[in-house]
C-alpha cells in the first residue's frame, strides 16, 4: 500500500472520506511514520521477549573501528539503529556479555586486545566490543531499523504488507485521540486492534518441532 | 530526526490547540524539557564519557554537571581499568584513618556524602593522573529550533508526555482522559525501553 492509500483509508474512518477537513494531511502522515516506528519497536520487544522475527526489519552494516577501539558508537555510524540482534566477526557471531561480566573476567578488559569474542550496548547508545581488535578491524552489525520516513503519495512502507493496514489503526487511533474524552472510547477500539496485530498476530505461536 | 519544534506543533494539534491560544510554544518546550529529563533519569538509556585530570594529593572530585548516574570510574595510572566503588562504612572498618592514606595511583572511589556531585579516591594520590568517567547524562535542554540528543524512536514517548502534562493543566481546555491516556502511554514506552535495556 502507498501513502496515499493509506492516508485516504485513515480519513475515511475518521469521517473524511472526501479530504482532511478537521484534521490535516500532515498530521496524519505524521502518524502514520510514528506508527511505522512504533511497529517496530514492538518487534523488537517480541524479538528480545520471545526471539520471534516475524516483523522484524533487520539490515546489516560493517563497521570499521578506529585504531582498535573497544567502543562503538551506533547513533553515528549507523543513523537509522533501532537495536542491536547480532554482532559478528570475521564472519563469526560474538556472545553477547554485560560489562559486569567482562569486568568479573578481566578487571583490565577495555584494554585486552585480540580477536573480538563478545559484545555488549551500554545505555542505548554505547556498544562495545571484547577483546578489542589489536588493529583497526571490520565489525559486522545485524540491527533492527526505523525505516525511511514515508513523505511521497507513492511512497510504500518498509515493513511488510500484511501489517499495513495497523498502521492504518495507529494513526486513526492517535488522530482520534485528540478530540480526547469525546472519542476515546473509539480511538482504543483502533489501538487494541493495533496492538493486537502488532504483538500477537506477528508473534504467532511457535510451530512444534517434528521428532526424528 | 524531529526539532522540539516539530514535537510541540504535534502536540499542538493534539491540544486541539494550533494557534497557541492556551499552550505558547514556550511553555510546551518546558515541559518537552521535563520529558526529556524524566525519561532519561528513569531509563539511564543516555550514556556519556568525561575526563578530568588529577591533581597530586588532592582527593575530592566535582562529577560532571550532567551525571544522573556513575556507570564507570578509571585512572590512566590505573592502567585504565576499573576503580572500584567502596563506601565510607566500608572503608572506616577496613582502615580507619583511610581518608589519610596516601599512594601513587588510587584504586576506590566513594561517593562523598557532603556534596552528592563529588567523589572521594582512596588512596589519596601522590601523582597528577586523569580521571575517566562514563556515566548516564541528562541531555541538554532544548530549544525550539533544536533536535534531541535521544535517538529518534524515543521522541513520540516525549510527545506523550507533553500532551500528558498539558492536557491536565487546569483550564478551558482541560482534558483528564487525554492526559490519562498519554501518560499511560508514555509510562509504556518507559517500561518497555527499561526493558530492551535490560534485557540479556
Amino acid at each position: 500500500m502507498t501513502l496515499s492509500e493509506i492516508r485516504t483509508d485513515v480519513l475515511r474512518r475518521l469521517g473524511e472520506a472526501s479530504g482532511a477537513v478537521f484534521y490535516t494531511t500532515a498530521e496524519i502522515d505524521f502518524w502514520i511514520n510514528q506508527a511505522q516506528i512504533d511497529f517496530c519497536l514492538l518487534q523488537v520487544a517480541n524479538f528480545i521477549r520471545r526471539k520471534t522475527t516475524t516483523g522484524l526489519l533487520e539490515k546489516t552494516t560493517t563497521v570499521a573501528t578506529t585504531g582498535g577501539d573497544w567502543r562503538l558508537y551506533p547513533y553515528t555510524l549507523m543513523a537509522d539503529f533501532l537495536w542491536p540482534t547480532r554482532v559478528s566477526f570475521g564472519g563469526k557471531a560474538l556472545l553477547r556479555a554485560t560489562q559486569k561480566d567482562l569486568a568479573r573476567w578481566d578487571q583490565d578488559w577495555q584494554n585486552a586486545a585480540g580477536d573480538p569474542l563478545h559484545w555488549g550496548i551500554l545505555g542505548l547508545n554505547l556498544m562495545y566490543i571484547y577483546p578489542r581488535p589489536a588493529a583497526p578491524a571490520n565489525i559486522d552489525v545485524t540491527y533492527a531499523y526505523v525505516p525511511p520516513s514515508l513523505s511521497a503519495d507513492g511512497d510504500i512502507p518498509a515493513i511488510g504488507l500484511e501489517f499495513h493496514h495497523l498502521l492504518e489503526n495507529y494513526a486513526t487511533y492517535m488522530a482520534l485521540m485528540k478530540e480526547g474524552v469525546a472519542r476515546s472510547e473509539r480511538a482504543l477500539v483502533y489501538s487494541m486492534e493495533y496492538l493486537m496485530g502488532a504483538g500477537t498476530q506477528a508473534d504467532p505461536e511457535p510451530i512444534p518441532r517434528r521428532k526424528g | 530526526m524531529a526539532t522540539a519544534q516539530s514535537l510541540v506543533s504535534q502536540a499542538q494539534l493534539l491540544l486541539l490547540d494550533p494557534e497557541e491560544v492556551v499552550w505558547s510554544s514556550t511553555v510546551l518546550l518546558g515541559y518537552l524539557n521535563e520529558a526529556q529529563r524524566d525519561f532519561a533519569l528513569r531509563t539511564r538509556g543516555y550514556v556519556a564519557e568525561a575526563s578530568q585530570a588529577v591533581t597530586a594529593s588532592v582527593s575530592l572530585y566535582t562529577l560532571p554537571s550532567d551525571c544522573l548516574g556513575i556507570d564507570w570510574v578509571d585512572t590512566a595510572n590505573f592502567g585504565g581499568s576499573q576503580l572500584q566503588e567502596a563506601s565510607t562504612k566500608e572503608l572506616d572498618w577496613a582502615s580507619p584513618n583511610w581518608m589519610a592514606s596516601t599512594a601513587s595511583v588510587a584504586s576506590y572511589y566513594v561517593r562523598d556524602r557532603q556534596a552528592q556531585k563529588q567523589i572521594r579516591l582512596y588512596p589519596i594520590p601522590t601523582s597528577t593522573d586523569t580521571l575517566g568517567y562514563r556515566f548516564f547524562s541528562r541531555p541538554a535542554d532544548l530549544a525550539l529550533a533544536s533536535t534531541s540528543s535521544l535517538p529518534q524512536w524515543t521522541h513520540q514517548f516525549l510527545l506523550f508526555y507533553l500532551v500528558a502534562r498539558a492536557a491536565g493543566d487546569e483550564g478551558d481546555l482541560q482534558d483528564d482522559t487525554k492526559a490519562g491516556h498519554f501518560r499511560e502511554r508514555y509510562e509504556a514506552g518507559v517500561s518497555l525501553v527499561k526493558e530492551i535495556l535490560n534485557a540479556r
